[in-house]
């Protein structure tokens, strides 16, 4: 069981990434809002107008 | 029946705005909602009305029209510098509030109308806060085409500026939840290696690489004590040094002789160790300050939005007697000495005199009393109050900071930010607890001694393990979270959770008058006909003239009109403030009141006896008088009930208004209030609360008039209804959605529901921890038993916790139904 000398610290390591990903998620805004994306992902431009979509797309390709 | 198609109101059969709308006549309630539907469908986002779950109020045409929201006005650096950010090169970034977002199909909508414009770049809104973020580029887009944008869709669009308030709420929010998160991360690791340590003392046999173990968790649970857990052990000092206690103090205990103890075990490779207990606590404790947190933020956030304010401008002359002159600046930009000018239902945008023309002028803003006031040459009006019926042209004397509703503002944001919280319920106990855990420990140290047992130590410390407050320290968060998220689903925002407790302790009730236990608005209490006329048509002659005066009461008599299809009047002529003349076929009317009428024919004959206080206005032919119209401020719906309700529960009971003597005596009559105090200025009012706060009361104040803010920030826990003014709807901690008066019962007993199950919470993890005090004291309390011991406890307060959802549910469900 000597891998436990390589495992335990692994496990420290991998609390300190999950702790420095959680707290960059924190400061990127991602709680910010945690009743909108709820929502926004039933919002899907499936209706019958799909005028809209294509123009949004259109408006992504011009920004990227 | 129709509906409206955009806002869904009961439109009768003689509808007559109609919109072509996906290949049929839609029918719409308003001109308004006419625009904002037809925009929406030239925007092809039609399918807003098959996304919306809910349906949005009805667009006020006279607001689309309405100047106050010109979009011009962000283009101005002034106002834009209050709430800009540069972001790179060309890219501008602003924050809005909007107001009117009812439905997740309202946040779809806004996001796509702004997304097709040319040269938006990003437009997100934040759902929770109400909040909308847009990215442009300045080259392409003027600010005033975005904000125009939104607004033709029948939305309220102000600039969202950060407030110290509110940006410390927000930095609070998330610094809570990287301490959670940090401590989540790393108990987790320890939690995985606390299961292989009771796994083996389970089995009963000795783990080979035991203290390998230890030592791990010991370097885990160091991020959790220092950072994690660091505004603990700091409010404990700062308790310590204060000589207070909060619960603060013996949680920093608890955790410090749990670690002490835990680590002292570590490095001698004997005794028990509790970091899992410690993790465990720490996340929990963080969990719960979070969401009390979080709804703390989304409350105050509700009454942001609510209550936003959008630039003011102004109508500014060059040249005082040239109209042509005139060009419309931000207010921000007016100048002592200005002319300005200012035309019927603008907001009056700077202190100053009148120099030319004559109006009434609404204060009700600052004395909360509905009176039109006239104002002419030589009278001095106030920023914010409304101009009702005429142009007027003012010289501008005090501009910003200086202006009277400037300095109020001011004031009451310092009343605000020194308002004392009430002593939480567990932090009453905290000091007691703590020093009860020192003199137990104490105790079995001595007992144990003098049995001369070697195992003094580990019983005192297990003693003082298990007494580590987790359950008791949850019992307040949890349960005010969970009252305010409940009550917020009832339409009553608290923007204080410490309200709820302060709220179900008041004892003395007072009210405002106006507009809080009456309409606030002229209501028609009587008519009496002097002719042998049908009542229908006179109110109909009487309708048609009033419809042509903004003065409240004349807006009073059109509202209590049964139908709006008034028969046209001619030859109108207005004297502001007096009375109305016009023609309704053929024949004269005069509408207004005695002075008026005698100015224009003395012959009318008065009956001098049934005078009696308030309103009075009358209708006359060109000869004879044909009706008398009494009005007054009329009580509201449930005032009667809920001042009876509150005297049952012992509660006092008091006018505090600054209305006239006989006004406050007769609402006081009618609602069965017995102390009254009348003609009181803000400052008597305040005097009124400091009185009952000395002598030991827990004051709430219900009103809504700026004149009433002082004192709404005095007062212990304040309510004000929706309707009250903005900066009155941010100086209250408990704001009524509905504009019901039953809602203030509800909230009270809600607000009881809530701190019985706090005492019940409180007194559950007590007894907890002496049961497992008692028994640690007696030998033997496995490390395994003091974790499971915690969580159950703390798990038992949460579910209880969560009940007052339902209770609070069940009571709105009630007092629907009485």
């Amino acid at each position: 069981m000597e891998v436990l000398y390589l495992l335990l610290p692994i496990a420290i390591l991998v609390a300190v990434v999950i702790a420095m990903f959680f707290i960059w998620s924190v400061k990127s805004g991602q709680y910010e809002d945690l009743d909108g994306s709820a929502h926004r992902i039933l919002m899907d431009d499936d209706g019958p107008n799909q005028g809209v979509k294509s123009t949004q797309e259109e408006k992504r390709k011009q920004n990227r | 029946m129709n509906h409206c198609y955009h806002c869904g109101e009961a439109i009768g059969i003689n509808c007559k705005i109609f919109r072509q709308i996906d290949g049929a006549e839609r029918p719409m309630c308003c001109e308004g909602c006419a625009i904002v539907a037809s925009v929406i469908h030239e925007s092809g986002l039609a399918e807003f009305y098959n996304k919306r779950t809910s349906l949005p109020q009805p667009v006020d045409a006279s607001r689309q029209s309405n100047p106050l929201a010109l979009p011009e006005l962000f283009d101005d650096e002034i106002i834009q510098a209050q709430f800009l950010n540069e972001q790179s090169d060309g890219i501008l970034e602003a924050q809005f509030v909007v107001d009117n977002m009812h439905c997740p199909a309202c946040v779809w909508l806004i996001e796509n109308q702004l997304n097709q414009l040319q040269g938006v770049r990003a437009a997100n809104v934040n759902f929770s806060l109400l909040k909308l973020t847009v990215q442009w580029r300045k080259t392409e887009i003027e600010l005033s085409q975005i904000v125009g944008s939104v607004q033709s869709l029948g939305y309220k669009v102000a600039p969202y500026s950060q407030s110290t308030v509110s940006r410390s709420i927000n930095q609070k929010y998330r610094d809570l939840l990287k301490r959670m998160g940090v401590a989540g991360a790393f108990g987790m690791q320890v939690m995985v290696i606390a299961v292989v340590l009771y796994a083996s003392a389970w089995s009963g046999n000795q783990l080979e690489f035991e203290s390998l173990f230890h030592k791990t968790s010991l370097v885990l649970i160091l991020p959790v004590l220092l950072y994690s857990a660091a505004p603990m052990f700091l409010g404990a000092l700062r308790d310590l040094r204060m000589r207070t206690a909060t619960m603060d103090v013996p949680i920093a205990f608890g955790l410090s002789i749990a670690f002490i103890s835990s680590a002292v075990a570590t490095f001698a490779e004997n005794g028990e160790v509790y970091f899992d207990s410690i993790a465990m606590f720490v996340f929990f404790q963080l969990a719960a300050r979070v969401f009390e947190h979080s709804a703390y933020r989304r409350m105050t956030q509700k009454v942001i939005a609510l209550s936003a304010i959008s630039p003011v401008y102004a109508n500014r002359l060059s040249e005082l007697n040239d109209a042509d002159s005139a060009d419309i600046i931000p207010a921000v930009r007016l100048k002592v000495g200005d002319y300005v000018q200012i035309k019927p239902e603008e907001t009056i945008p700077a202190d100053g005199w009148v120099v030319q023309g004559n109006s009434d002028v609404d204060e009700s803003f600052l004395t909360g009393e509905s009176a039109a006031l006239p104002r002419g040459c030589g009278d001095l009006v106030i920023a914010g109050s409304q101009n009702l019926t005429n142009e007027l042209v003012v010289e501008v004397v005090r501009v910003g900071s200086e202006t009277v509703l400037e300095s109020i503002l001011q004031s009451l944001e310092e009343g605000v930010s020194t308002k004392p919280s009430p002593v939480r319920l567990t932090d009453r106990i905290a000091g007691i607890f703590s020093a009860g855990v020192v003199l137990l420990a104490a105790i079995v140290a001595v007992f144990w001694l003098l049995l001369g047992s070697e195992a003094w130590i580990t019983h005192t410390i297990s003693v003082l393990i298990v007494a580590c407050p987790c359950a008791l320290a949850l019992a307040v968060p949890t349960a005010l979270t969970t009252a305010v998220n409940a009550m917020a689903q009832l339409g009553i925002l608290f923007t204080r959770p410490d309200a709820v407790q302060a709220l179900s302790e008041a004892d003395a009730f007072l009210f405002d008058k106006t507009g809080t236990l009456t309409e606030g608005q002229a209501a028609l209490r009587t008519v009496e006909l002097y002719e042998d006329s049908s009542k229908k048509a006179i109110m109909n002659i009487a309708g048609s003239l009033a419809q042509h005066s903004r003065h409240p009461i004349a807006q009073g008599l059109v509202r209590v009109c049964e139908s709006h299809n008034f028969s046209a009047a001619t030859s109108v002529e207005v004297k502001p403030g007096f009375g109305i003349r016009g023609e309704i076929d053929g024949e004269t009317y005069l509408l207004g009141s005695k002075i008026y009428l005698k100015s224009k024919n003395a012959d009318y004959k008065f009956e001098t006896a049934s005078e009696t206080p308030g309103l009075v206005t009358y209708l006359a032919s060109d000869d004879s008088l044909i009706a008398v119209f009494r009005f007054d401020d009329s009580l509201r719906d449930g005032a009667k009930r809920l001042v009876s309700n509150l005297k049952d529960q012992g509660v006092r009971v008091e006018l505090v208004s600054g209305d006239r003597r006989e006004e406050v005596q007769r609402i006081a009559a009618e609602t069965g209030i017995r102390e009254v105090n009348w003609d009181c200025s803000p400052k008597d009012k305040l005097q009124i609360i400091r009185e009952y706060q000395k002598q030991g009361q827990c004051v709430a104040m219900f009103g809504d008039g700026i004149n009433d803010a002082p004192t709404l920030a005095a007062a212990n826990v304040s309510i004000a209804p929706t309707n009250a003014l903005d900066v009155v709807k941010t100086a209250s901690d408990v704001l009524l959605l509905t504009n019901h008066l039953r809602m203030i019962t509800l909230a009270r007993e809600t607000a009881q529901a809530t701190v019985r199950i706090m005492r019940n919470n409180a007194t559950w993890a007590v007894s907890y921890n002496l049961i497992g005090i008692a028994l640690a004291a007696a030998g033997y309390v496995p490390p395994l038993a003091a974790a499971i011991g915690m969580s159950i406890s703390s798990l038992l307060v949460v579910c209880n916790s969560l009940r007052i959802g339902r209770i609070s549910a069940a009571k709105s469900a009630d007092a629907a139904q009485s």
